[in-house]
Protein backbone atom coordinates (compact mmCIF):
# COMPACT_ATOMS: atom_id res chain seq x y z
CA UNK A 1 0.00 0.00 0.00
CA UNK A 2 1.48 2.80 -1.19
CA UNK A 3 -1.21 5.81 -0.24
CA UNK A 4 -1.78 6.72 -3.70
CA UNK A 5 -5.65 7.00 -4.78
CA UNK A 6 -8.21 5.59 -1.80
CA UNK A 7 -7.96 1.79 -2.60
CA UNK A 8 -4.36 1.85 -1.49
CA UNK A 9 -5.21 4.04 1.74
CA UNK A 10 -2.61 3.56 4.83
CA UNK A 11 -4.35 2.17 7.62
CA UNK A 12 -3.53 3.02 11.13
CA UNK A 13 -5.01 2.64 14.40
CA UNK A 14 -7.57 5.26 14.54
CA UNK A 15 -7.00 6.67 10.89
CA UNK A 16 -7.01 5.93 6.69
CA UNK A 17 -4.64 8.18 4.73
CA UNK A 18 -4.01 8.60 1.44
CA UNK A 19 -3.43 11.12 -1.30
CA UNK A 20 -5.85 11.74 -5.01
CA UNK A 21 -4.67 12.40 -7.55
CA UNK A 22 -4.79 16.12 -7.60
CA UNK A 23 -2.18 15.50 -4.53
CA UNK A 24 -4.31 16.31 -2.10
CA UNK A 25 -4.18 14.49 1.54
CA UNK A 26 -7.17 12.83 2.92
CA UNK A 27 -7.32 11.68 6.11
CA UNK A 28 -10.61 9.61 7.70
CA UNK A 29 -10.92 8.62 11.45
CA UNK A 30 -12.20 5.37 11.80
CA UNK A 31 -15.56 5.24 13.63
CA UNK A 32 -16.29 5.98 17.17
CA UNK A 33 -11.98 6.44 17.35
CA UNK A 34 -10.92 8.22 20.00
CA UNK A 35 -8.09 10.26 19.15
CA UNK A 36 -4.87 10.49 21.98
CA UNK A 37 -1.61 12.03 21.29
CA UNK A 38 0.23 8.65 19.82
CA UNK A 39 -2.69 8.61 17.24
CA UNK A 40 -2.45 12.30 16.14
CA UNK A 41 1.68 11.84 15.88
CA UNK A 42 1.05 8.50 14.68
CA UNK A 43 -1.38 10.20 12.03
CA UNK A 44 1.21 12.89 11.51
CA UNK A 45 4.07 10.57 10.42
CA UNK A 46 1.88 9.44 7.76
CA UNK A 47 0.52 12.42 6.47
CA UNK A 48 4.23 13.09 6.09
CA UNK A 49 5.21 10.70 4.04
CA UNK A 50 2.79 11.50 1.50
CA UNK A 51 2.55 14.57 -0.99
CA UNK A 52 4.38 17.63 -2.07
CA UNK A 53 4.89 20.81 -0.15
CA UNK A 54 2.10 22.81 -0.08
CA UNK A 55 -0.77 20.78 -0.54
CA UNK A 56 -4.16 20.35 1.22
CA UNK A 57 -5.50 18.16 4.23
CA UNK A 58 -8.86 16.82 4.09
CA UNK A 59 -9.48 15.46 7.51
CA UNK A 60 -12.67 13.40 7.44
CA UNK A 61 -14.06 13.51 11.11
CA UNK A 62 -17.57 12.12 10.56
CA UNK A 63 -17.23 9.70 13.06
CA UNK A 64 -14.87 10.66 15.78
CA UNK A 65 -15.53 10.12 19.32
CA UNK A 66 -13.27 12.35 21.06
CA UNK A 67 -10.20 14.28 21.16
CA UNK A 68 -7.57 14.62 23.81
CA UNK A 69 -6.16 18.07 24.31
CA UNK A 70 -2.52 17.13 23.98
CA UNK A 71 -3.85 15.49 20.34
CA UNK A 72 -5.59 18.88 19.50
CA UNK A 73 -2.93 21.00 20.40
CA UNK A 74 -0.47 18.70 18.31
CA UNK A 75 -2.52 18.77 15.37
CA UNK A 76 -3.14 23.23 15.72
CA UNK A 77 0.56 23.71 15.33
CA UNK A 78 2.48 22.70 11.86
CA UNK A 79 3.99 19.47 13.62
CA UNK A 80 2.69 17.92 10.22
CA UNK A 81 5.49 19.45 8.60
CA UNK A 82 5.27 22.67 6.44
CA UNK A 83 4.02 20.54 3.68
CA UNK A 84 0.55 21.09 4.86
CA UNK A 85 -1.37 24.73 3.86
CA UNK A 86 -4.78 24.11 4.34
CA UNK A 87 -7.09 21.89 6.23
CA UNK A 88 -10.78 20.87 5.75
CA UNK A 89 -12.41 19.32 7.89
CA UNK A 90 -15.95 17.45 7.05
CA UNK A 91 -17.94 16.97 10.31
CA UNK A 92 -21.56 15.22 10.67
CA UNK A 93 -22.16 14.01 14.12
CA UNK A 94 -23.05 16.44 16.88
CA UNK A 95 -19.66 15.38 18.21
CA UNK A 96 -17.80 15.90 15.44
CA UNK A 97 -19.33 19.43 14.94
CA UNK A 98 -18.58 20.41 18.36
CA UNK A 99 -14.93 18.42 18.44
CA UNK A 100 -14.04 20.22 15.36
CA UNK A 101 -15.42 23.47 15.97
CA UNK A 102 -13.84 23.40 19.33
CA UNK A 103 -10.72 22.70 17.57
CA UNK A 104 -10.95 25.88 15.57
CA UNK A 105 -12.04 28.06 18.27
CA UNK A 106 -9.90 27.24 21.24
CA UNK A 107 -6.97 25.60 19.41
CA UNK A 108 -6.76 27.68 17.03
CA UNK A 109 -5.11 26.02 13.62
CA UNK A 110 -2.20 28.45 12.05
CA UNK A 111 -3.36 28.01 8.65
CA UNK A 112 -6.70 28.29 6.52
CA UNK A 113 -9.14 25.90 8.54
CA UNK A 114 -12.89 25.32 7.50
CA UNK A 115 -15.24 23.30 8.56
CA UNK A 116 -18.08 21.23 5.96
CA UNK A 117 -20.95 18.99 6.26
CA UNK A 118 -19.96 17.45 3.10
CA UNK A 119 -16.71 16.43 1.21
CA UNK A 120 -16.90 17.60 -2.24
CA UNK A 121 -17.57 20.95 -0.96
CA UNK A 122 -14.80 20.55 1.28
CA UNK A 123 -12.80 19.04 -1.49
CA UNK A 124 -13.51 21.94 -3.97
CA UNK A 125 -12.44 24.64 -1.22
CA UNK A 126 -8.86 23.06 -0.72
CA UNK A 127 -8.17 22.80 -3.96
CA UNK A 128 -9.68 26.81 -4.37
CA UNK A 129 -7.65 27.77 -1.49
CA UNK A 130 -4.16 26.31 -2.23
CA UNK A 131 -4.70 27.71 -5.65
CA UNK A 132 -5.31 30.74 -4.18
CA UNK A 133 -2.42 30.95 -1.80
CA UNK A 134 0.20 29.49 -4.02
CA UNK B 1 -42.77 10.42 31.56
CA UNK B 2 -41.28 8.55 28.89
CA UNK B 3 -38.14 6.07 29.27
CA UNK B 4 -36.73 8.51 26.51
CA UNK B 5 -37.03 12.00 28.36
CA UNK B 6 -35.97 10.14 31.84
CA UNK B 7 -32.74 8.82 30.07
CA UNK B 8 -32.30 12.71 28.68
CA UNK B 9 -33.16 13.57 32.22
CA UNK B 10 -30.75 11.05 33.53
CA UNK B 11 -27.99 12.55 30.99
CA UNK B 12 -28.60 15.53 31.76
CA UNK B 13 -27.92 15.16 35.49
CA UNK B 14 -24.73 13.24 35.02
CA UNK B 15 -23.38 16.24 32.47
CA UNK B 16 -24.44 18.46 35.56
CA UNK B 17 -22.65 16.59 37.98
CA UNK B 18 -19.44 16.99 35.94
CA UNK B 19 -19.91 21.02 35.47
CA UNK B 20 -20.20 21.18 39.19
CA UNK B 21 -17.07 19.52 39.42
CA UNK B 22 -15.08 21.92 37.18
CA UNK B 23 -16.81 24.58 39.07
CA UNK B 24 -15.23 23.18 42.46
CA UNK B 25 -11.77 22.98 40.12
CA UNK B 26 -12.07 19.42 40.41
CA UNK B 27 -10.90 18.15 36.86
CA UNK B 28 -10.78 14.51 37.94
CA UNK B 29 -14.44 13.94 36.49
CA UNK B 30 -15.24 13.19 32.48
CA UNK B 31 -18.65 12.72 31.12
CA UNK B 32 -19.34 10.11 29.74
CA UNK B 33 -19.69 10.29 25.60
CA UNK B 34 -21.59 6.99 24.25
CA UNK B 35 -21.28 5.25 20.83
CA UNK B 36 -23.85 7.06 19.15
CA UNK B 37 -22.32 10.16 19.18
CA UNK B 38 -25.57 12.05 19.35
CA UNK B 39 -26.56 15.39 20.94
CA UNK B 40 -25.93 14.63 24.72
CA UNK B 41 -22.79 12.86 23.25
CA UNK B 42 -22.07 16.14 21.83
CA UNK B 43 -22.43 18.20 24.58
CA UNK B 44 -20.39 15.58 26.90
CA UNK B 45 -17.65 16.01 24.85
CA UNK B 46 -17.67 19.82 24.84
CA UNK B 47 -17.94 19.94 28.57
CA UNK B 48 -14.51 17.23 29.05
CA UNK B 49 -12.86 19.10 26.51
CA UNK B 50 -13.87 22.70 28.59
CA UNK B 51 -12.40 20.85 31.01
CA UNK B 52 -9.30 20.02 29.51
CA UNK B 53 -8.54 23.56 28.87
CA UNK B 54 -9.49 24.74 32.34
CA UNK B 55 -7.58 21.98 34.06
CA UNK B 56 -4.60 23.78 32.03
CA UNK B 57 -5.22 26.94 32.70
CA UNK B 58 -6.21 26.23 36.36
CA UNK B 59 -2.23 24.52 36.54
CA UNK B 60 -0.60 27.33 34.27
CA UNK B 61 -1.92 30.15 36.76
CA UNK B 62 -1.17 28.30 40.15
CA UNK B 63 2.26 27.97 38.42
CA UNK B 64 2.83 31.90 37.93
CA UNK B 65 1.59 32.55 41.60
CA UNK B 66 4.02 29.86 42.90
CA UNK B 67 7.09 31.53 40.76
CA UNK B 68 5.73 34.80 41.72
CA UNK B 69 5.89 33.39 45.51
CA UNK B 70 9.26 32.60 44.82
CA UNK B 71 10.74 35.70 43.45
CA UNK B 72 9.37 37.60 46.84
CA UNK B 73 10.88 34.64 48.76
CA UNK B 74 14.24 35.93 46.84
CA UNK B 75 13.64 39.17 46.82
CA UNK B 76 13.28 38.82 50.97
CA UNK B 77 16.26 36.93 51.22
CA UNK B 78 19.08 39.40 49.08
CA UNK B 79 17.59 42.37 51.12
CA UNK B 80 18.37 40.41 54.14
CA UNK B 81 21.53 39.47 52.66
CA UNK B 82 22.14 43.34 51.85
CA UNK B 83 21.15 44.06 55.20
CA UNK B 84 23.25 41.67 56.77
CA UNK B 85 26.19 43.20 54.84
CA UNK B 86 25.22 46.54 56.10
CA UNK B 87 25.74 45.42 59.49
CA UNK B 88 28.85 43.85 59.18
CA UNK B 89 30.25 46.66 57.53
CA UNK B 90 29.19 49.05 60.30
CA UNK B 91 31.52 47.13 62.56
CA UNK B 92 33.77 48.45 61.17
CA UNK B 93 32.95 52.25 61.14
CA UNK B 94 34.18 54.60 64.13
CA UNK B 95 32.46 57.55 63.29
CA UNK B 96 28.80 57.62 65.27
CA UNK B 97 27.43 59.57 62.63
CA UNK B 98 27.95 57.35 59.46
CA UNK B 99 27.53 54.32 62.37
CA UNK B 100 23.89 56.01 62.60
CA UNK B 101 23.33 56.33 59.13
CA UNK B 102 24.32 52.62 58.52
CA UNK B 103 21.96 51.54 60.76
CA UNK B 104 18.87 53.75 59.32
CA UNK B 105 19.50 52.68 55.72
CA UNK B 106 19.94 48.38 57.26
CA UNK B 107 16.53 49.02 59.32
CA UNK B 108 14.78 50.44 55.79
CA UNK B 109 15.72 47.91 54.00
CA UNK B 110 15.17 44.90 56.82
CA UNK B 111 11.46 46.49 56.65
CA UNK B 112 11.05 46.52 52.37
CA UNK B 113 11.86 42.72 53.20
CA UNK B 114 9.27 42.48 55.58
CA UNK B 115 6.53 43.30 53.30
CA UNK B 116 7.61 40.87 50.58
CA UNK B 117 8.21 38.14 53.55
CA UNK B 118 4.69 38.63 54.56
CA UNK B 119 3.12 39.00 50.46
CA UNK B 120 4.50 35.59 50.28
CA UNK B 121 2.78 34.43 53.21
CA UNK B 122 -0.25 35.72 52.19
CA UNK B 123 -2.82 34.14 50.03
CA UNK B 124 -3.02 36.81 47.88
CA UNK B 125 0.60 37.87 46.00
CA UNK B 126 -0.57 41.33 45.91
CA UNK B 127 -1.89 42.25 49.27
CA UNK B 128 -0.58 41.84 52.73
CA UNK B 129 -2.57 41.31 56.34
CA UNK B 130 -1.42 44.84 57.57
CA UNK B 131 -1.59 44.32 61.64
CA UNK B 132 0.96 41.09 60.67
CA UNK B 133 3.45 43.54 58.93
CA UNK B 134 3.17 45.98 62.00
CA UNK B 135 3.79 43.61 64.37
CA UNK B 136 6.74 41.95 62.56
CA UNK B 137 8.57 45.58 62.15
CA UNK B 138 7.34 46.14 66.07
CA UNK B 139 9.43 42.95 66.93
CA UNK B 140 12.08 43.90 64.55
CA UNK B 141 12.38 47.61 66.43
CA UNK B 142 11.77 46.45 69.69
CA UNK B 143 14.99 44.03 68.96
CA UNK B 144 17.11 46.79 67.54
CA UNK B 145 16.06 48.97 70.96
CA UNK B 146 16.64 46.41 73.10
CA UNK B 147 20.36 45.95 71.55
CA UNK B 148 21.15 49.67 71.41
CA UNK B 149 19.94 49.89 75.55
CA UNK B 150 16.32 51.39 75.30
CA UNK B 151 13.41 50.14 76.81
CA UNK B 152 11.29 51.53 74.57
CA UNK B 153 7.54 49.98 74.52
CA UNK B 154 5.95 49.67 71.21
CA UNK B 155 2.58 48.70 69.96
CA UNK B 156 0.05 48.68 67.34
CA UNK B 157 -3.43 49.03 67.68
CA UNK B 158 -6.24 49.34 64.73
CA UNK B 159 -9.95 49.56 64.65
CA UNK B 160 -9.57 47.14 61.64
CA UNK B 161 -6.99 43.98 62.70
CA UNK B 162 -7.92 41.84 59.76
CA UNK B 163 -7.14 44.88 57.39
CA UNK B 164 -6.03 44.08 53.99
CA UNK B 165 -3.17 46.16 52.32
CA UNK B 166 -2.52 46.17 48.70
CA UNK B 167 1.66 46.07 47.99
CA UNK B 168 0.97 49.49 46.56
CA UNK B 169 0.00 50.80 49.37
CA UNK B 170 2.07 48.53 51.88
CA UNK B 171 5.07 49.81 51.04
CA UNK B 172 5.17 53.28 51.47
CA UNK B 173 2.96 52.90 54.24
CA UNK B 174 5.22 50.68 55.55
CA UNK B 175 8.46 53.16 54.59
CA UNK B 176 6.89 55.99 56.73
CA UNK B 177 5.90 53.74 59.85
CA UNK B 178 9.73 52.91 59.62
CA UNK B 179 10.64 56.75 59.18
CA UNK B 180 8.45 57.98 62.21
CA UNK B 181 9.85 55.00 64.78
CA UNK B 182 13.18 56.04 63.88
CA UNK B 183 13.01 59.57 64.07
CA UNK B 184 11.09 58.63 67.94
CA UNK B 185 14.28 56.09 68.68
CA UNK B 186 16.20 59.04 67.81
CA UNK B 187 14.89 62.37 69.47
CA UNK B 188 12.20 61.34 71.41
CA UNK B 189 13.88 59.41 74.60
CA UNK B 190 16.77 60.97 75.70
CA UNK B 191 17.64 60.04 79.06
CA UNK B 192 13.88 59.51 79.49
CA UNK B 193 12.29 56.21 81.17
CA UNK B 194 9.07 54.69 80.81
CA UNK B 195 9.28 55.04 76.61
CA UNK B 196 6.39 54.03 74.78
CA UNK B 197 5.61 54.55 70.70
CA UNK B 198 2.14 53.36 69.68
CA UNK B 199 1.15 52.77 65.74
CA UNK B 200 -2.40 53.10 65.26
CA UNK B 201 -4.35 52.26 61.98
CA UNK B 202 -8.13 53.80 61.21
CA UNK B 203 -8.16 51.09 58.57
CA UNK B 204 -12.02 50.94 58.08
CA UNK B 205 -11.71 54.04 55.66
CA UNK B 206 -14.58 55.53 53.49
CA UNK B 207 -14.44 58.45 50.62
CA UNK B 208 -16.05 60.28 53.74
CA UNK B 209 -13.80 58.78 56.51
CA UNK B 210 -10.50 58.33 55.09
CA UNK B 211 -7.84 55.97 56.37
CA UNK B 212 -5.15 57.30 59.48
CA UNK B 213 -1.78 55.99 60.74
CA UNK B 214 -0.45 57.43 63.21
CA UNK B 215 2.86 57.14 65.09
CA UNK B 216 2.78 58.88 68.29
CA UNK B 217 5.30 58.39 71.24
CA UNK B 218 5.51 60.16 75.10
CA UNK B 219 8.59 61.79 74.73
CA UNK B 220 9.82 64.93 74.82
CA UNK B 221 8.33 66.42 71.87
CA UNK B 222 9.25 67.82 68.61
CA UNK B 223 8.94 71.16 69.44
CA UNK B 224 8.25 72.29 65.99
CA UNK B 225 11.67 70.70 64.58
CA UNK B 226 10.15 67.84 63.09
CA UNK B 227 8.31 69.30 59.57
CA UNK B 228 8.96 66.73 56.29
CA UNK B 229 8.17 70.01 54.19
CA UNK B 230 11.39 71.96 55.38
CA UNK B 231 13.24 68.53 55.36
CA UNK B 232 16.62 68.50 56.32
CA UNK B 233 16.91 65.01 56.66
CA UNK B 234 17.08 61.61 54.54
CA UNK B 235 14.34 60.42 56.91
CA UNK B 236 12.03 63.44 56.63
CA UNK B 237 12.91 63.92 52.68
CA UNK B 238 11.45 60.17 52.48
CA UNK B 239 8.23 60.89 54.59
CA UNK B 240 7.79 63.85 52.45
CA UNK B 241 7.86 62.05 49.06
CA UNK B 242 5.80 59.26 50.18
CA UNK B 243 2.95 61.21 51.53
CA UNK B 244 2.96 62.72 48.15
CA UNK B 245 3.10 59.00 46.76
CA UNK B 246 -0.39 58.50 48.60
CA UNK B 247 -1.69 61.80 47.64
CA UNK B 248 -2.07 61.98 51.51
CA UNK B 249 -1.89 64.96 54.13
CA UNK B 250 -0.34 64.90 57.76
CA UNK B 251 -0.43 66.39 61.08
CA UNK B 252 1.82 66.86 63.41
CA UNK B 253 1.14 67.21 66.87
CA UNK B 254 3.65 68.03 70.00
CA UNK B 255 1.32 67.39 72.81
CA UNK B 256 2.64 65.12 75.20
CA UNK B 257 5.41 63.49 73.07
CA UNK B 258 4.98 63.89 69.24
CA UNK B 259 2.31 62.45 67.37
CA UNK B 260 2.35 62.17 63.64
CA UNK B 261 -0.88 61.36 61.51
CA UNK B 262 -0.93 60.81 58.05
CA UNK B 263 -4.61 60.96 56.08
CA UNK B 264 -4.82 59.55 52.96
CA UNK B 265 -8.28 57.54 51.18
CA UNK B 266 -7.36 55.07 48.75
Amino acid sequence: MNGIGEKNRIEVSKFWTWIDEDGVIHTEVKPNAEIFIEDAKENSKIVNSLGEEGTGLLVDSREIKSMTREARQFFTVRNRSSKINVIAIVTRSPVSKIIANFFLGVNKPDMPCKLFNSKEKALVWVNETLISEN
Amino acid sequence: MSTTNLESLDRADKILEVLMAYATLDFSKKAEVGDSLGVFDAIATGVNMLGEELKATTVSLNEKNTLLKEIHHRVKNNLQIVSSILSMQSQFIDDPIALEKFNDCRLRIKNIALVHEKVYESNHLNEINFKDYVDAVLTSYQDFFKSQGSDAVLKYESDDPEKIVHIDLAMPMSLIVNELLANSYKYAFKNRTNNKILVSFKGKGSVDSPFILKVSDNGIGANGKFDPESATSLGAVLIEALIEQLSAEYSISDQNGTSVEVIFNT
